[in-house]
């Protein structure tokens, strides 16, 4: 029972990995928190779904063009966000992009509260995610696991891969660990630090897209206020995992997932926030800059 | 009546948490715990009026210790996290105060009638001890209390710490104490104001301090400014009243919100109220003491 628990908790912590590795991506480029992540998910969630609702769930191609769907409009969400709430702030303190960007998430959480009353393929709350992956289950030593789950993690372990190679053996990802560890240096040799900023933004956004649809089709039920949960979610995993730490937030995302189903199982599911921001509190009390962070304090 | 005397006194109450917020901002210390205060005040000051019929006054005063206490068993620890990690720090306090206190089960028959927090479903029956004037006496309070505070020593050594925390050390201010204080003089305030609030509204629960009260009430302090405290209320007084003026919107009041904090931040990244508008209204002000002397 435990171990089922324990790995539930792993499977579905995938999805919280790849939310807050983009959290992070952009945090280590840009030293700013982008309030707006969880409701760019949100939007992405819900481009999925209009494409598995409209389509029919019944093919694993419609989820296939689910999944490119909320990928692809997570990457235009993102660009939007930066371009508004991010480029022009470029020399003010860290407190102005978290509020634009907080007010750019109310805006679109409210655009879809009004959006899901008048659009009649949603309903207002919460409108169901088909997938063909619903009656998947696998039932292995006695153990119960969900199919959704199973290929949830998969997914995001091969985008978490391929993002891990693409961050230290490619020119972008290369100049972006240079931006991150020096914007100046970095600018002065050569590295075009604008352009950078707008791929970290759109990469992260792009794998938001990916948890959004993960998680819409995992869950089964997606609402507009689904990125509230989730940003707190990517608070908590960054700082276990250090702010801007690629691997710290992977590891974060599967801890949180099983802290989560834990608390779930053998407490109470209306605590397991509860739990996590005490974690938090703790990790910052011992190690004020997260768990396993590198960045050093004069970048607050 | 109704409708002006709500709103009145809705905005009272937001001036109070941006305020209670600007203490430790004055510092440089960016808290969002204040919403965590406001829920400790909230159901400490409902318990005691409507279990133990505690008049309000006394009722306020133990929910200002008790927050301030707080304050000070969680303003120790924080000064060793700066910045981002503050805020998600404390954030992660205003989050797990809401939902203990929102999940709270305590119920006692007080004259046959069972009283009490239930839950998610709230703590409702809270009797009603104070008006649109309380709200604002306290307001006015703590008004005073600022510009005091301002032209006193312990003013200037706040101003010291918010420029440069290691240089006001050299200069033999204590900065532990300065930051630990007002880090509790906010958490008290938010607990006063929380306080308040339960017992004019009667009724409360855990959604009134959800995430989106704590980024409200950074938004209030970022739009108005944090340069003086005069920043803060003018940014809650806008915030709150500005909404109701365009009710012809409807539903998209709160889209319209969303897009007025964000086009005021573009155009001022440091809010509305700053140096160098407060100068030009100085400026203004004493050349109209000056020619009134001519005259």
């Amino acid at each position: 029972m435990l171990f089922e628990t324990i790995l539930n908790g792993v499977l579905f912590g995938s999805t919280y990995s790849l939310v807050a590795i983009g959290f992070t991506l952009i945090f280590g480029v840009i030293h700013r928190l982008n309030v707006a992540h969880g409701a760019t998910i949100m939007v992405t969630a819900y481009a999925g779904a209009t494409v598995t609702i409209v389509f029919g769930s019944g093919s694993y191609l419609i989820l296939l063009l689910a999944f490119i769907a909320s990928v692809v409009t997570g990457m235009m969400v993102g660009l939007l966000v930066e371009f508004v709430a991010f480029r022009p702030l470029s020399r003010a303190s860290y407190l102005t992009p978290f509020v634009t960007s907080s007010a750019i998430a109310i805006i679109i959480e409210e655009i879809f509260v009004k959006l899901t009353r008048q659009v009649p393929i949603f309903l207002p709350e919460f409108t169901p995610f088909p997938s063909p992956l619903d009656d998947l289950s696998l039932s292995v030593a006695g153990i119960f696991i969900r199919g959704t789950y199973v290929i949830t993690f998969v997914v995001s372990l091969i985008l978490m891969v391929v993002l891990a190679r693409w961050v230290s053996k490619s020119p972008a990802g290369r100049a972006m660990r240079a931006v991150e560890e020096n914007a100046t240096v970095a600018a002065l040799l050569g590295v075009n630090v604008r352009r950078t900023e707008v791929t970290a933004f759109v990469v992260a956004s792009a794998l938001a897209g990916a948890s959004g649809c993960l998680i819409g089709a995992s869950v089964g039920s997606i609402s507009p206020f689904m990125g509230t949960h989730l940003i707190l979610i990517s608070f908590v995993v960054i700082v276990i995992g250090g702010l801007g730490n690629i691997v710290g937030a992977m590891l974060g995302g599967l801890l949180v997932g099983v802290l989560e189903a834990l608390v779930a199982r053998y407490w109470s599911p209306t605590y397991s926030e509860t739990v996590l921001f005490i974690t938090v509190f703790l990790v910052l009390l011992v190690r004020p800059h997260g768990l396993f962070s590198r960045l050093a304090v004069a970048k607050d | 009546m109704g409708y002006v005397e709500t709103i009145l006194s809705v905005t009272g109450l937001n001036i109070i948490l941006a305020l209670s917020v600007y203490f430790s901002l004055t510092v440089g210390q960016f808290s969002l715990a204040q919403v965590g205060f406001w829920a400790i005040g909230a159901y400490g000051s409902a318990t005691l009026t409507a279990l133990f019929g505690w008049p309000l006054i006394p009722a306020l005063i133990a929910v200002a210790l008790v927050c301030g206490i707080i304050g000070v068993i969680l303003g120790f620890p924080c000064l060793r996290i700066r910045g981002i990690y503050l805020a998600l720090a404390t954030l992660g306090f205003s989050q797990v105060a809401t939902q203990l206190l929102g999940n709270l089960q305590f119920r006692i028959a007080v004259e046959g009638v069972l009283r009490g927090p239930e839950g998610l479903v709230g703590f409702r029956n809270i009797p009603v001890l104070t008006s649109v004037y309380g709200i604002y006496v306290f307001v006015a309070l703590l008004v005073a209390l600022l510009w005091w505070i301002g032209r006193t020593r312990f003013g200037m050594a706040l101003a010291a710490v918010r420029d440069d925390d290691v240089a006001a050390e050299f200069a033999g201010i204590n900065v532990v104490f300065v930051k630990v204080t007002m880090f509790a003089l906010g958490a008290a305030v938010a607990g006063i104001g929380g306080g308040l609030f339960a017992n004019y509204t009667s009724f409360i629960s855990a959604q009134d301090f959800g995430f989106h009260q704590t980024l409200f009430s950074l938004l209030y302090v970022a739009v108005g400014g944090i340069f003086t405290f005069i920043g803060p209320v003018v940014g809650a007084i806008l915030l709150t009243v500005l909404p109701e003026y365009v009710r012809f919107l409807g539903e998209n009041r709160a889209i319209f919100y969303g897009v007025i904090v964000l086009v005021i931040m573009l155009l001022r990244p440091r809010g509305l109220i700053d140096q160098s508008n407060l100068s030009a209204v100085r400026k203004l002000w004493s050349l109209k003491t000056a020619t009134r002397t001519d005259a």
